[in-house]
Parts: structure tokens; C-alpha cells; sequence
């Protein structure tokens, strides 16, 4: 025993106990081990094991035993460093063990818990957000309840061959212009102008002046276009 | 200048001084290409035409090619090439299409520069096209056809062409050809090799990256493999900005698509919204394309910091031929813009992209973390609105010389988007607005099939969200008084039921009026667009709206 032991038989206990503690060897998790294992969760969501029945019952109920746990900041701030995002610099930052060898060896089972179980924490998420009936935000534009196009609708095939592939830029390109005031009842109410979205279409190609008829006009000519300028 | 501009900009009263400056210091001294374009630095077509010597083998690989495209044929150019990524395969064959019309035409090509990293080489080419113009167009019923455009139509394409050499040096089949402008490209940087000073314009060295001050980003390729850094012309993807970072080793691209917001009254919560609809809509979209459908697109929300919220979500795509394919989407909103990443490969070599992914993810930067919206719309507008500003109710762009007035008591804002510049004016009572807006055709000057072929778009699009959309009239020539005498242009009224709610009865039965107007100005189209929404006054708006757009000044 250490000659600043406090004396007493409780004292005693308590320091013993501690002491004891202090062997118990909690390997650290690597400094990324959080972020790559929500990064690798959301990218490759097919991929995650499979896991036994009663697992996100099991993870929610040790989560819920230790209360004191809440790791969804230091979860979040990780994940901040490995997107590389710049978070606000008035933001207080925790700061992360430069390396595993930089990090305390004697780590208590508690400490090692802390770090452990947001990773738990984080996957319950996610596999919760799997297995709840519906996602985030299935209402807003692209009902057509709301008057906005499906999908379906947005599928034009003519458009697709003509401008160009299915990357997702394009795709994107070809999603409803944000409204200024038709959202909702509530929009509605406070907005007495509304402004439709309108679909700007970027400029034709130089061999639009090749193609003859694709499909009819929507509108007829005048007689006085067809002059060069 | 643009220093200039974004420093007046900065200092609106609406953003506080200190944070003016603060940002004004980061854009000054960031480490962005950006800077060095602005000191007259030469990008790599400039600084390595003539130094690199083409080889014979590539000049004829150029030769065929413009005699493939020529012939207006996608399955002859594509015969050229060998194809990694099938996305850019697809891409190619729409801008055969697009810039022949699958009918021959005469491409001639010169080779500007070429580049090299390893075995992989990139020749710049400018590449002019020329077709002839006359084209019958019938209107609308069969009525009878108009012939349009008579005069042959050219245009420049300035194109990065990419080889993959064989192990002995010899020049088998190309594997990419991306089109993009000479503008946008000076955008990428980076070294030829470790240590040495980067270039803009290449897109193949060490560790190539785009930055973008007025879109407040930057973001570079990893530093092992060969990667590639295309910025997309705004009339190729049809979004505000597009980069292209792809794998040169492997089946696996990255896009960084930017979406501005609108300035809006909208309650913050929905603004904030808009973000995971675009993944989600996106993701649907791609599947509603691919083969073997998906039930649900599921988005994950992830706290990035405080206020900084990402969306993301997953997707795996039967392709039509070939392996499937996985798509990762990741967006979240900043400032004015929100910023779409999305990664799309095979979907077998996506264990092996995991880090590379992390690595791309990991090289994105905020130029300016924690702008706000005010400030964010600001520094976009001045950098990204092309030159356009309200002086009190007018509209200015001094470049073209470009003066419209807009209703006194209206309320005016600025959009960024895929037009060069747009100003809008709203009456908030009615909702009727005007907006003024610039296209910009950048290989080819527009004409009257051109122009025609926009308008039909225009119905095509906004009929599927306007209800009740359709022509009044007929689309019609319409001459400008401007200071170097009077430009023709074209004109069409349209009518559509203003559907505020379709679970209320629309207040008012009457039909909102508009106007179409196109003036060409060479490679850029100016539209006015004005529509009287159902009110009292709706006759007396609309003569407004006329007066102002008779009022229209150009040089």
C-alpha cells in the first residue's frame, strides 16, 4: 500500500477497491474507431452484420442503466473531424488523444464504457432508424398530395437521353425548384403571395438545330419568326 | 474586382463589420486556387502547349474521333474508348446526341496541351463543330412548319480527353472524354507532382482539388491513386455548380452538387427541411431509373455540429448491363447553398472504397465555417450573380448594359441557380411577380430553333407542377429598342391556375396570366418573365408589367 493511504477501515476498503480498479486494463479504442464505425454504418448500410433478436433491446437497456452516458457529442464531433467539416469556431472542442500511445494506460472499466457505448449508442440509431415503419421526412415535396410531381413524373425519358446520363448532379437538376410560400396550411396562412416554383431548362445543345421533330409543340409559331438575325 | 466586390458586399449593413471582416481576411488569404487565378497565374493549357509534344499515335486517335462524331454516330465514338465508369459512358453518348443531333456534321479538333501522370495522359482539345441549320419545326396541331435558323450553326467544344497507356507506353483505347469551359476548369488545381507549385486547370496530378469562394468550399482528390477533377459547366448539369472527382484506378466517382436556397419567407424549420428532401428525392429518383426497385429510401439524420445537420442514405442499383451499383449521398445546408456529395462505383469494390470515401468526405472544407445564411447569400450573389443588383427597384447588369425597372412597391431579391444572373420582383399581396434572368449557351451562339426548342422545354417542365398550363397565342417575334437599334426576340403568353393548396378550393377561379420573353444577345438569352396571379387588379398589373418590360434597356 501506498504510504499516503487515508487511514480507517472504509477508507481502506475504498482505496483497495480503487487501486484494483486501476489494474483492470480497458484496451482504448483507436481515435477514429467511432467515426469509422458510423461512417462505415451509413455508407455501406447493406452491410452491417446481422444481429441477434434482441440486441437493440439489449444496447437500449444498458444504455438506459448508465444515464450518465451521453456520448452523442463526442460522437457527433468525430464524426465532424473525419467529414473534414469545419465546425464553428466558437465551438468547444474536447481534446482527442493524438495517438493510441498517448493514451491513458490505466483506464478505469467505467472510462472504457464511456468511449464504448456511444458507439452503441450510434448503431442502436441507426438500426433503430432501420426498423421504424417510416424514414425522416416522407411528407414535402415530391407527394403529390401537395400538388407536387412524383417522381414518376420527373422521369422524363426524352430529357434523360437528350441532356445527358443519370448522374445524380442531373437528377438533382431536375428535382422541384424550392417554393417561396406553399409548403403547407401553415405557409399559407402566413404568406399571402405565392410564387410557383418554375423550371428554368438549361440552354440546348448546338445540335438541337439537327433534330426536326421530337414531339409536337406545345404552342404554334408565327409567322414572323424563322428570319436569321 | 471580385475582391473588390465581395469586400463592398461584406460591408452591407446587414452583416455585422467584425464578422465582415473576419470573412473578408479568410476569402483574402485562404488557400485556394482562387487566388492564384486572380494573379494571373496560367493554367495548364496556357503553360504547357507546345512543351509537351503530342505523339503521332494520340493525333490520330484525335483524327478518329472527329471523324466518329462526325458522323453524328454515339456507337462510333464509343467504339473508341473503353469505358470504366458507365455513367460517363451514357454521358458522352447524350453530348454526341446533344451537339449533332444524330446527324453528320464536321468536328475538327485541336489539341491545345497534354499532361501526364504515370500512364495516365490528358490531352486538352478545342474542338469546332460545325452543322448546317435549316430545320423544319411544326407548330402545334400540325399547323404548318416553320423553317428556322437557315444559317449553319458552329460551336466550340473545349474538352479534356483522358488515355490509360499500356504497360509498354503504347496508347490503347481512350477512357474518358468530359467536356467542361475554360472558365470553370481554371477552378481545379494541383502539382505535377509532391512539393511542386500547383497548377490551375490540371486535372490530373497530385492530389487535384476545386476550390470556390463564392460557393465557400474547397475539396481535393485523396493522395494515393489517380484521380481526376472535371468542374461541369452549369448548361451540362443544370445546377448552380458540379465537380467531378473520379477514380482513374477504379469504378468510383464522387459529385459535389451545389443546390442554392431561395430567399424566402419560409418558417426556418421548413427551410431546413430542404436538405433531406433533395437526398431523398434524389435517391428515389435513381432508383425509380435503375432496374430492380427499391421499397424505401431511408435517410439517416447525423449532427455535424451546432446547427450543421447531414443527411444521408445508400442506395444499390441493379444497372440495365453490367454490375450493380451502390450510391452514397451525403447533403447537408451551409450558409445559402446546400451541398450535395454523393459517391457512385461498382458496387463490388465498395469494401475497398470505404477508406477512399472517408478520405474524400475528409478533404472537404468549409472556406468560411459558420457563415450565416445572410452572409452566405451575400457573398454568393456577388460572386455567383453575374454582375446583376438592384439599384432601389431596378434591375442592373452594367456588363450588357442591361436596365430594367420593376413596380416601385414590390419586393425585389436576388437567385443564383443555372442562369448567369436573375433578379425577381414580388407583389406580396397577389403573389404576381417578374423575373429577369440570363442563359447562357456556352459552345454555340442561340438561334430561333434553339430558342424554340427552350420555350418547348419550358412548357414540357412546368407542366407537370403548374396546373392547367398552356400557350395563349402563338409564340411570336418581338423587337427591343436598345441603343444599338432594335433587337429581335421572341414572345409567348401562357395561362395556368394558380393551385396555392389542393386541399382547399382555389380562392379565385381565374387563371394567372404570363409572358414569355427571349432577347438573344450571342451566346446569352435574356427572359423576362411576368405573371398577373387572379386579383382585382390582375388587368391592371399586367399592363404594368408590360410597361416595364417595354422599358427594358440593353446595349
Amino acid at each position: 500500500m501506498n504510504s499516503d493511504m487515508p487511514e480507517g477501515s472504509e477508507q481502506l476498503r475504498e482505496a483497495e477497491f480503487r487501486r484494483l480498479l486501476g489494474k483492470h486494463h480497458v484496451p482504448e479504442p483507436s481515435a477514429d474507431f467511432v467515426a469509422d464505425t458510423l461512417l462505415c454504418i451509413q455508407i455501406h448500410a447493406w452491410q452491417t452484420p446481422k444481429t441477434s433478436p434482441d440486441f437493440v433491446e439489449r444496447v437500449v437497456g444498458a444504455l438506459a442503466e448508465d444515464r450518465s452516458v451521453m456520448g452523442a457529442e463526442r460522437v457527433s464531433e468525430k464524426l465532424v473531424s473525419k467529414m473534414g467539416l469545419m465546425a464553428e469556431a466558437s465551438q468547444p472542442r474536447e481534446p482527442v488523444a493524438a495517438s493510441r500511445t498517448e493514451a491513458p494506460r490505466t483506464a478505469t472499466p467505467r472510462t472504457g464504457l464511456r468511449f464504448l457505448l456511444p458507439a452503441c449508442l450510434a448503431a442502436a440509431a441507426v438500426i433503430l432508424a432501420f426498423l421504424l415503419p417510416s424514414g425522416i421526412g416522407n411528407n414535402g415535396i415530391g407527394n403529390s398530395d401537395l400538388g407536387f410531381p412524383t417522381v414518376a413524373e420527373l422521369q422524363d425519358p426524352w430529357l434523360f437521353a437528350e441532356q445527358g446520363s443519370n448522374t445524380v448532379g442531373r437528377m438533382i437538376a431536375l428535382l422541384p425548384p424550392e417554393r417561396s410560400g406553399i409548403q403547407t396550411d401553415e405557409t399559407e396562412a402566413t404568406t399571402a403571395g405565392i410564387i410557383p416554383a418554375i423550371y428554368v431548362p438549361p440552354a440546348p445543345g448546338p445540335g438541337i438545330a439537327q433534330v426536326e421533330t421530337q414531339s409536337e409543340l406545345p404552342f404554334e409559331l408565327d409567322q414572323s419568326l424563322g428570319d436569321d438575325r | 474586382m471580385r475582391t473588390e466586390n465581395s469586400l463592398r458586399t461584406m460591408c452591407r449593413p446587414e452583416i455585422r463589420p467584425s464578422r465582415a471582416l473576419v470573412i473578408a481576411m479568410l476569402l483574402l488569404f485562404s488557400d485556394t486556387d482562387a487566388q492564384a487565378r486572380q494573379m494571373g497565374q496560367a493554367t495548364v493549357w496556357e503553360l504547357m502547349a507546345g512543351r509537351d509534344s503530342v505523339t503521332q499515335a494520340e493525333l490520330e486517335f484525335v483524327r478518329q474521333l472527329d471523324e466518329a462524331w462526325s458522323k453524328g454516330s454515339a456507337s462510333a465514338v464509343h467504339n473508341l474508348f473503353s469505358f470504366k465508369h458507365p455513367q460517363m459512358a451514357r454521358d458522352l453518348a447524350a453530348r454526341v446526341n446533344s451537339t449533332t443531333g444524330g446527324k453528320p456534321c464536321s468536328r475538327t479538333s485541336k489539341v491545345l496541351a497534354r499532361s501526364q501522370k504515370g500512364r495516365f495522359l490528358c490531352l486538352y482539345l478545342s474542338a469546332e463543330l460545325q452543322l448546317p441549320g435549316a430545320v423544319q419545326r411544326p407548330g402545334a396541331g400540325g399547323s404548318k412548319n416553320m423553317v428556322l435558323g437557315k444559317a449553319p450553326v458552329q460551336a466550340e467544344l473545349f474538352e479534356i480527353l483522358v488515355f490509360a497507356t499500356d504497360d509498354k507506353g503504347r496508347l490503347p483505347k481512350a477512357i474518358l472524354l468530359l467536356e467542361t469551359t475554360r472558365e470553370l476548369q481554371s477552378g481545379v488545381s494541383a502539382a505535377r507532382s509532391v512539393g511542386s507549385p500547383e497548377i490551375p486547370g490540371l486535372p490530373l496530378g497530385y492530389q487535384p482539388g476545386f476550390a470556390c469562394m463564392a460557393c465557400n468550399y474547397q475539396v481535393r482528390a485523396p493522395k494515393e491513386g489517380n484521380w481526376l477533377v472535371v468542374a461541369k459547366p452549369r448548361f451540362l448539369s443544370g445546377n448552380l455548380e458540379a465537380i467531378e472527382i473520379i477514380s482513374l484506378d477504379e469504378d468510383l466517382t464522387m459529385e459535389v452538387t451545389l443546390v442554392p436556397i431561395r430567399q424566402t419567407k419560409l418558417p426556418t424549420e421548413l427551410a431546413k427541411a430542404k436538405v433531406e428532401q433533395i437526398i431523398k428525392l434524389t435517391a428515389e429518383g435513381l432508383i425509380g431509373m435503375a432496374d430492380r426497385k427499391q421499397e424505401r429510401v431511408k435517410i439517416l439524420e447525423q449532427r455535424i455540429s451546432e446547427g450543421l445537420h447531414a443527411y444521408t442514405t445508400t442506395i444499390q442499383l441493379e444497372a440495365t448491363s453490367g454490375s450493380p451499383r451502390y450510391i452514397s449521398l451525403f447533403g447537408f445546408r451551409h450558409g445559402a447553398l446546400n451541398y450535395i456529395l454523393s459517391f457512385q462505383g461498382a458496387s463490388e469494390a465498395q469494401e475497398g472504397g470505404k477508406k477512399t470515401i472517408a478520405s474524400l468526405l475528409g478533404s472537404f472544407r468549409f472556406l468560411v465555417p459558420g457563415l450565416s445564411e445572410t452572409e452566405g447569400l451575400a457573398i454568393l450573389n456577388d460572386l455567383h450573380g453575374g454582375g446583376g443588383r438592384f439599384q432601389d427597384n431596378r434591375y442592373v447588369v452594367e456588363s450588357l448594359g442591361l436596365i430594367l425597372a420593376g413596380p416601385l412597391d414590390w419586393q425585389t431579391s436576388i437567385q443564383t441557380g443555372v442562369s448567369e444572373f436573375c433578379g425577381e420582383w414580388c407583389q406580396d399581396k397577389t403573389g404576381s411577380f417578374m423575373r429577369i434572368r440570363g442563359i447562357e449557351r456556352k459552345n454555340s451562339p442561340w438561334n430561333d430553333n434553339a430558342m424554340v426548342d427552350w420555350v418547348k422545354r419550358w412548357f414540357d417542365m412546368n407542366g407537370r407542377t403548374l396546373a392547367g398550363l398552356q400557350s395563349h397565342g402563338k409564340l411570336k417575334s418581338r423587337k427591343l429598342e436598345t441603343s444599338k437599334g432594335l433587337r429581335k426576340g421572341m414572345e409567348i403568353e401562357y395561362r395556368y391556375s394558380p393551385r396555392p393548396n389542393p386541399h382547399k378550393t382555389a380562392s379565385g377561379e381565374g387563371m394567372a396570366h404570363g409572358r414569355l420573353i427571349l432577347i438573344p444577345l450571342g451566346k446569352l438569352l435574356i427572359v423576362v418573365n411576368a405573371v398577373a396571379n387572379p386579383s382585382e387588379d390582375q388587368a391592371k398589373v399586367l399592363a404594368t408589367l408590360e410597361e416595364h418590360i417595354a422599358s427594358l434597356k440593353l446595349d
